[in-house]
């Protein structure tokens, strides 16, 4: 008997990593995203029980500590541990960009409902609506609200909502037309079936997936726009602890040399946008967006 | 061509055991221990319904496994082992020596670029002069039945039905003069009269060069028309290596001729149509006692 | 001898933008007799589909009529104004994997679809439903899988119980066997031919497929380029083939002794046009 003669073709090779599953997700950096979001959502929550100090507690004497004196991240000019702020900041930073990503989306779906399912001249006044609302700049809407119903954070982020309606939209409507054109849509519709039975029970299931990816991304983009509007001082307003007044509030003593709030909270922005874009972004991969 | 002398050359692929399964550890198999050969001149054609495994087969026989797999076996591409040449040797035979057809053909075009751009490519590749390569295009497109061949290349896919979608793509797999051709389900996204105009340019194409070719398809009776030897495969294995001659006789294995059976024709109505369900019960049989033995 | 579909002098146009508009339908008109099966054959482009979908009221028609057991349908393309249809008209699909929605189970399905059809609206009972699905081959696990879980096969036995549970008359089958390999499609044409006899079922098959002509369907109707070039009764039409385009077709089919040379050269006497 002769001896076959084996050779491997390696045409793609495995790389033979063991790769860490949660949620569906198979990689590192989605995953440690993810639990870094959860983590944060408890924080902010139990803020009032993790945080060392009072974040509104001032002392003057204290002011600019550095961070190795008893206080983690130290304290600002007025002597405020910032790390305290940062927990606490938490809340008012996520809650601006919750009502917008909550209000777009309900908006935008339902509008995206409307074109995808009626078609024809429904479906051009939905896209002419959501180019038109393209075209209005988020901020200038904002600030516009601030003027007529003054500055504060629910006020702003209802208006700068009306600007994420077709980022959310958009993409559902494509969505959603592909589900629509699906056979088993014409058969629930051939057995008498009528629109709102299919919507409730079929379609908006089957593109739930697509609908959170859209969400956790904008919901990204908003806390850096709901930052900025604090940080010009017309959202939250001092001296309750947001990240995008801390940001503002740290500027002069930036400018002298003590550079740890604007720091700390502009890190938290960071780190915290890079990780919901991570995460939207995983999920827009696997629902196919 | 002699039998003999058919028998002395040297085939232009051929795979020896080859097994192709999913990467990672314990990756499940996709194929197993697959070998046929395809000499000069010869067609053969690998059958079977979908997850028979014949186009990973065909696609690692000429190096390009889907991604994610991994494939081992023996593979010699004109007699040279596959694995003793480099990346780049491998890829240079593949440009060189094999034409490929593919399911859906408008996949393989740029739309933004009119045909002549993918038909010319590997003759650009290879350095010929631009002039050549324009003349060899629109000989190509003519013999493939494309009016107004000269116009025709100037035109973007966009302009083009599948059907002469698919001629053009097989006028593009042979303007270099390839040995090996190798189609995968060339004629299922088609109509059955583009189908009918496919099989015969194939055809043709083999009759008057000479050409070896790998010919996937689900459709057995296509098969046997247009092959000499045929691979019947099912469950990413091969169930047996026959001929369009046996088959006809009924000297096959049981799915083979079970396969062919249970389509139904336009000649007679049948009381009910034979179905695969024995002979695939059989199979499985077969592996059971070839796993217990 | 009663008629369960009347179409008459349908036409259809589509308008795309950016493109010449094309007559998808031109002129149809046809009977579909209790109990028989009628093909409508002809490739991509004939317009089959386009009718189905116009008789089913997933499409609009331009002009023309339709009746189904006398009376007029609504042929604005505006299913909502369908009642009853559903009791009476199903269809099964080409695709078996976009046919079934991925979240629902096939018991919850078909328990949806049923209470849509009594008369109480209640829920059908569950035996009611496992002797539906063991009517397609089926056993009873699988009221509780998803579409995921099952096979292509399996899954087009799923749309043909559903077709089935209103117990329709006339049963529109769109390509419904033109996805699946031959082995199982040869056991879903036998199915639907046993079912037929069973039920006394009135069929309209749009198909490709010749092969499946013969040996599923009565009387055929050959469409090209939105017309209908050839009718007749299956035998007759496929045996002796009157058009250039049905001779075209029938010789297509690989078979044994078959010649693509001749094939493809009566393809090319069709107008260059009806190669898609």
């Amino acid at each position: 008997m002769t001896v076959p003669k084996t050779t491997m073709v390696s045409l793609h090779r495995f790389d033979g990593r063991r790769r860490l599953r949660l949620f569906g997700f198979e990689d590192t950096t989605a995953i440690i995203a993810a639990l870094f979001l959860i983590l944060l959502v408890l924080a902010s929550a139990f803020a009032a029980v993790i945080a060392p100090y009072d974040p509104n507690a001032s002392n003057l004497s204290d002011a600019n500590l550095p961070p190795w004196a008893g206080n983690i991240l130290g304290t600002d000019a007025s002597g405020r541990d910032i790390f305290s702020r940062v927990l606490f900041g938490a809340q008012s930073t996520l809650l601006g960009p919750l009502i917008i990503v909550v209000i777009a989306t309900v908006l935008g779906v339902f509008l995206a409902l409307l074109g995808a399912w009626f078609g024809g001249r429904v479906d051009n006044v939905v896209s002419r609506v959501f180019d038109g609302i393209m075209v209005l700049p988020g901020l200038l809407l904002a600030l516009l609200a601030t003027a007529i119903f003054g500055a504060g954070v629910v006020p702003t982020a209802i208006a700068l909502s009306i600007a994420y309606v077709p980022y959310i939209g958009r993409l559902t409507r494509s969505a959603l037309i592909n589900e629509v054109r699906r056979p088993y849509i014409s058969a629930l519709r051939l057995n008498g079936f009528s629109a709102l039975p299919i919507w409730t029970r079929h379609l908006l299931p089957n593109i739930g997936g697509v609908i959170i990816a859209q969400m956790t991304v904008n919901f990204g983009y908003a806390l850096v726009d709901m930052a900025a509007i604090s940080f010009l001082g017309l959202g939250v307003q001092p001296p309750q602890a947001d990240w995008g007044v801390m940001v503002s509030q740290g500027q002069s003593a930036l400018l002298r040399g003590f550079p740890m709030e604007s720091l700390a909270a502009g890190v938290a922005i960071l780190l915290t946008v890079l990780a919901f874009n991570t995460v939207g972004d995983r999920l827009e991969r696997r629902f196919h967006v | 061509m002699s039998e003999v002398t058919q028998r002395a050359s040297t085939p232009v692929l051929s795979v020896e055991g080859l097994n192709v399964r999913l990467a990672g550890r314990g990756g499940r198999s996709l194929v197993e221990g697959i070998s046929f050969s395809v000499q000069p001149g010869r067609c053969v054609g690998l059958v079977g319904e979908s997850g028979s495994g014949k186009s990973v087969t065909l696609r690692a026989a000429i190096g390009v496994a889907p991604e994610g797999t991994v494939a081992s076996g023996d593979i010699d591409y004109s007699g040279e082992d596959a694995e003793g040449m480099d990346r780049a040797r491998r890829s240079q035979w593949r440009a060189q020596s094999v034409g490929m057809i593919f399911q859906d053909p408008k996949a393989v075009f740029d739309p933004t670029r009119p045909v002549h751009d993918f038909v010319g490519a590997v003759l650009r590749q290879q350095g010929v002069a631009e002039q050549e390569v324009r003349g060899r295009i629109v000989a190509a497109l003519g013999d493939m039945g494309i009016p107004d061949p000269a116009g025709a290349a100037e035109r973007l896919p966009d302009a083009f039905s599948g059907g002469q979608l698919q001629r053009i793509v097989i006028a593009g797999a042979l303007v270099h003069h390839p040995k090996l051709l190798v189609a995968d389900e060339p004629t299922t996204a088609l109509d059955t009269l583009s189908q009918a105009r496919v099989v015969h340019l194939l055809q043709r194409a083999r009759e008057e060069r000479g050409l070896a070719m790998l010919f996937v398809t689900h459709n057995l009776e296509l098969a046997l028309t247009l092959c000499d030897e045929i691979v019947v495969m099912h469950a990413g294995r091969i169930v047996e290596r026959t001929t369009p001659q046996l088959l006809r006789a009924g000297n096959a294995h049981p799915y083979s001729l079970a396969l062919l059976a249970c389509r139904p024709v336009p000649d007679r109505k049948l009381d009910e149509l034979p179905t695969a369900d024995a002979a695939r019960e059989l199979l499985l049989a077969e592996s059971e006692f070839e796993g217990g033995a | 001898m009663t008629i369960v579909l009347a179409v008459a002098n349908i036409s259809k146009r589509f308008a795309l933008r950016g493109k010449p508009a094309v007559q998808a339908l031109d002129d149809v008109s046809f009977e579909l007799v209790r109990g028989r099966a009628l093909a409508v054959i002809g490739e991509s482009g004939s317009g089959k589909t386009t009718l189905a979908r116009i008789v089913l009221g997933l499409e609009s028609a331009d002009s023309g009529s339709a009746e189904l057991f006398g009376t007029e349908l609504d042929l604005g393309g505006s299913i909502a104004k369908r009642t009853g249809q559903g009791a009476l008209v199903q269809v099964v699909f080409q695709d078996p994997y976009s046919s079934l929605d991925p979240l629902q189970t096939v018991g919850a399905m078909l328990m949806e679809i049923g209470r849509k059809h009594r008369a109480d609206h209640r829920r059908p009972p569950r035996e009611e439903l496992v002797a539906l699905l063991a009517s397609v081959g089926l056993p009873e696990e699988v009221l509780e899988q998803r579409p995921g879980k099952l096979s292509g096969g399996q899954r087009q036995r799923v749309a043909i119980a559903r077709a089935l549970l209103p117990e329709p008359e006339l049963l529109i089958l769109d390509e419904a066997v033109s996805a699946l390999d031959v082995s199982v499609q040869a056991q879903i044409l036998n199915l639907l031919s046993s079912i037929r006899t069973k039920r006394q079922l009135t069929v309209l098959f749009i198909t490709h497929d010749l092969g499946v002509v013969r040996q599923s369907c009565d009387d055929v109707i050959v469409m090209h380029r939105g017309r209908v070039v050839e009718r007749g009764e299956v035998a007759d039409v496929l045996d002796s083939p009157g058009h250039p385009y049905t001779r075209a077709l029938r010789a297509a089919v690989p078979a044994p002794g078959w010649d693509p040379a001749a094939a493809a050269a009566l393809a090319d006497e069709i107008p260059a046009l009806d190669e898609r």
